[in-house]
């Protein structure tokens, strides 16, 4: 029996192809699973490419004469070209041809937009060149088309925002820009930045040979942009407009070069216009040579205010019941306090005067007066305590606001036992010298103690706009009993009255408007001193509707006013005077 | 000479003869068998195939995956592009209704200052 078998030529087949998958098999596994991280890595790296989606800026509207959002600031679309030069080759030969139709069309499209460097800067190395920077949309598209025509290769266009400003310069101070890294600067633009720009979102996913993003693949993350939130503000654009227009021509008329207004709303804190001048063009911010001009003097510059502060005194006075409206006292030119002179503007009114006359003759002397009665007949600590409560506690002098601006100054007020002759400070502060507020402090304040005696936050964002729908925040109620309704009714009267007199009835064509001037001696730091020879003129007043109840206010600031006379009547009144008449009628307020 | 131990399995018809057979004892009869395998290359060539043919059809729902993302792709494109036009109409519509275009009008300019003005209560 022989054992020997021949090997048939099936099995030998059958064992070469087994070798050859084994070798498959093996090599497989070698790629697959002995080297599965490296090569995976290397796969992700070319496949897998991340792109911030950038969240749309919030856009920044006004309110109409209707009460509806008007657009301030919006976004338009806007493109950066660049090309890759390398792609312009053919070996290492430029396409000149290729390089000046190109050139041909931007120059075509874009005049002097074109930077010339990125196109002079077309080394065969160089993957990158930025040809042209904020090109609208509409000759992004022409560009487009032309290059597509000419068969050009490798040019990019990527699309970005830009801030348009509506209104060109208005309220350029309270709106603030945004700078070239997409941050909010100054006004609402800084303040509100982190709910304006919204948040970015992210698309990672594996991509294609021509980045076309592709959802396949265990990278793919998706998450989309949520854009910053739409902001209305409070600002009227109508009484914005007029009020920077009476501005300008204001300043002109007395050759100053400098100053401010602001009008709230006194039922509710908000602000309807805020203007300063000199102002500039958000548009154009990178042109602005002095810095100082982005700063919202309303809120960012204590000042001495000067006898416009008389008519807080007065409400103080009238509500801590050291004085009434009838109260009257033997007016003197000139008082003595300690070692120094307290004297009336206005001399040869020495005889008995009451509270009314004080505020029409705007006395010194007789501020003084109601400061002393605080004190039970004597400028003491006790009088000086009541009279810093009330302007620290019921006025809110010395304290930010909380508006939503940059850079609120909370202001400076010295307390009843400054071991520096508090006496004499507190005679000075009674009349508005030797403390520092902002205008927007002394506004608000004005309000409450004109309106009943209800101190309403300022506010300068009325809402949000979203999707067609406004929706509107309620103002918010700080405290009441600033003063009591009673002694607000009062000095309403008292300061309507005053005007009255002052102006015979001239201004105002019956309807009840009061107010009060004040023109403050500049302190200069440097020779510690006030002058003589400059002066800030201030005004602020309120106009009343038949039902008694004050529809705004008021307060003009003129920094160096050239004419002659006081700065408060001759600069800031006659400015005063046409918003008022402006306003009487944007608003609708009745005569009584 | 050898001999197989060969059990047959027989069928009572042969086909290929067309002869019927008698199985009845005594009778030397034989019928060969087909045997029901497939050899080890044939098998080996057929499971191949069939993870080929699995590996395709992961290719196919893999491209038609993809194709989609193309789809995708192209509608997102789109979408920017209208929403671009959008912000550019509502800056084209806000500037056409700013104070600035009102007081240029042509409205505007045809109106004129009244010589008095007076309120009604």
């Amino acid at each position: 029996m022989e054992g020997n078998r021949k090997i048939a030529r099936s099995d030998l087949l059958i064992g070469v192809v087994f070798l050859v998958f084994a070798g498959f098999v093996w090599r497989l596994a070698d790629l697959q699973i002995a080297h599965h991280d490296e090569y995976m890595s290397k796969a992700n790296a070319m496949q897998v490419r991340s792109r911030i989606l950038p969240a749309a800026r919030g856009e920044i509207y006004a309110l109409d004469a209707d009460g509806s959002p008007a657009p301030l600031v919006l976004n338009e679309p806007v493109y950066e070209i660049a090309a890759d030069p390398h792609l312009f080759y053919d070996g290492e030969k430029l396409d000149i041809d290729k390089h000046d139709a190109l050139a041909e069309i931007l120059r075509a499209a874009l005049g002097d937009r074109v930077r010339a460097e990125g196109l002079e800067n077309f080394d065969e190395e160089s993957r990158y060149t930025l040809l042209a920077k904020q090109v609208s949309r509409t000759e992004a598209q022409s560009i487009q088309a032309a290059i597509k025509d000419r068969n050009i290769p490798a040019v990019s266009f990527t699309p970005s925002n830009r801030r348009v400003y509506i209104e060109g310069p208005l309220a350029a101070q309270t709106l603030g820009f945004v700078n070239m890294d997409g941050e909010g600067q100054y006004g609402i633009e800084q303040y509100l930045d982190d709910d304006l720009k919204g948040r970015d979102g992210l698309l990672q996913s594996v991509r294609d040979a021509r980045d076309t993003p592709l959802p396949i693949g265990i990278h793919e993350i998706d998450i989309p942009a949520k854009d910053g939130d739409n902001i209305v503000l409070t600002i009227d654009r109508n009484i914005q407009s007029q009020v920077e227009d009476a501005l300008k021509r204001g300043l002109d008329n007395v050759g100053a070069t400098t100053g401010s207004i602001i009008v709230m709303n006194p039922q509710s804190g908000e602000v309807m216009a805020m203007a300063n001048y000199p102002s500039y063009d958000p548009a154009n911010f990178g042109k602005v040579e002095n810095a100082e001009v982005f700063q919202n003097k309303i809120v960012s510059y204590a000042y001495e205010p000067g006898s416009v502060t008389k008519a807080l005194t007065m409400g103080a006075g009238l509500d801590s019941g050291a004085i009434t409206p009838s109260s009257t006292y033997l007016n003197s030119d000139c008082i003595d306090v300690d070692d120094a002179k307290i004297c009336n503007v206005e001399k040869g009114l020495n005889r008995t005067l009451n509270m009314t006359d004080v505020l029409t003759y705007s006395l010194n002397t007789g501020v003084n007066y109601v400061l002393n009665q605080m004190g039970g007949g004597e400028n003491n600590l006790q009088g000086r305590q009541v009279l810093y409560n009330y302007f620290t506690d019921h006025y809110r002098f010395g304290q930010p606001t909380g508006i939503e601006q940059m850079g609120e100054s909370a202001g400076f007020l010295n307390p009843p036992d400054t071991p520096h002759g508090a006496r004499v400070v507190y005679a000075n502060m009674a009349f508005g010298q030797g403390l520092n507020i902002t205008m927007l402090q002394f506004a608000s304040a004005f309000c409450a103690a004109v309106n009943g005696g209800n101190y309403w936050k300022p506010a300068l964002v009325a809402g949000t706009y979203d999707g067609g729908e406004f929706s509107r925040k309620n103002p918010y109620l700080a405290a009441e009993g600033v003063l009591k309704p009673e002694s607000s009714q009062d000095l309403r009267n008292m300061l309507i009255d005053a005007r009255l007199s002052f102006s015979r009835g001239v201004y105002d064509g019956g309807f009840r408007v009061g107010g009060k001037s004040g023109t403050a001696q500049i302190y200069d730091a440097n020779t510690m001193t006030y002058s003589e020879s400059d002066y800030v003129g201030t005004y602020v007043g309120f106009g009343v509707d038949k039902d008694n109840s004050p529809k705004y206010v008021i307060m003009v600031r003129v920094d160096d006013s050239h004419a002659g006379g006081f700065a408060g009547s001759v600069a800031a009144m006659p400015i005063f005077n046409e918003i008022s008449t402006y306003m009487l009628s944007y608003l609708g307020v009745s005569k009584p | 000479m050898t001999y197989k131990n060969t059990v047959y399995q027989s069928s009572r018809i042969s086909a290929r003869a067309g002869l019927r057979q008698n199985f009845a004892m005594n009778q030397n009869t034989i019928a060969y068998a087909r045997d029901g395998k497939i050899g080890p290359v044939a098998t080996f060539v057929v499971i191949g195939l069939l993870v080929v043919g699995m590996l395709m059809i992961y290719l196919m729902q893999l491209s038609s995956t993809g194709s989609y993302g193309y789809k995708l792709n192209d509608i997102n494109v789109r979408q920017s592009e209208l929403v671009a036009e959008q912000q550019d109409l509502e800056v084209d519509n806000a500037r056409m209704q700013s104070l600035a275009a009102v007081k240029n009008s042509t409205v505007a300019a045809s109106m004129t200052a009244p010589a008095s003005t007076d309120s009604v209560n």
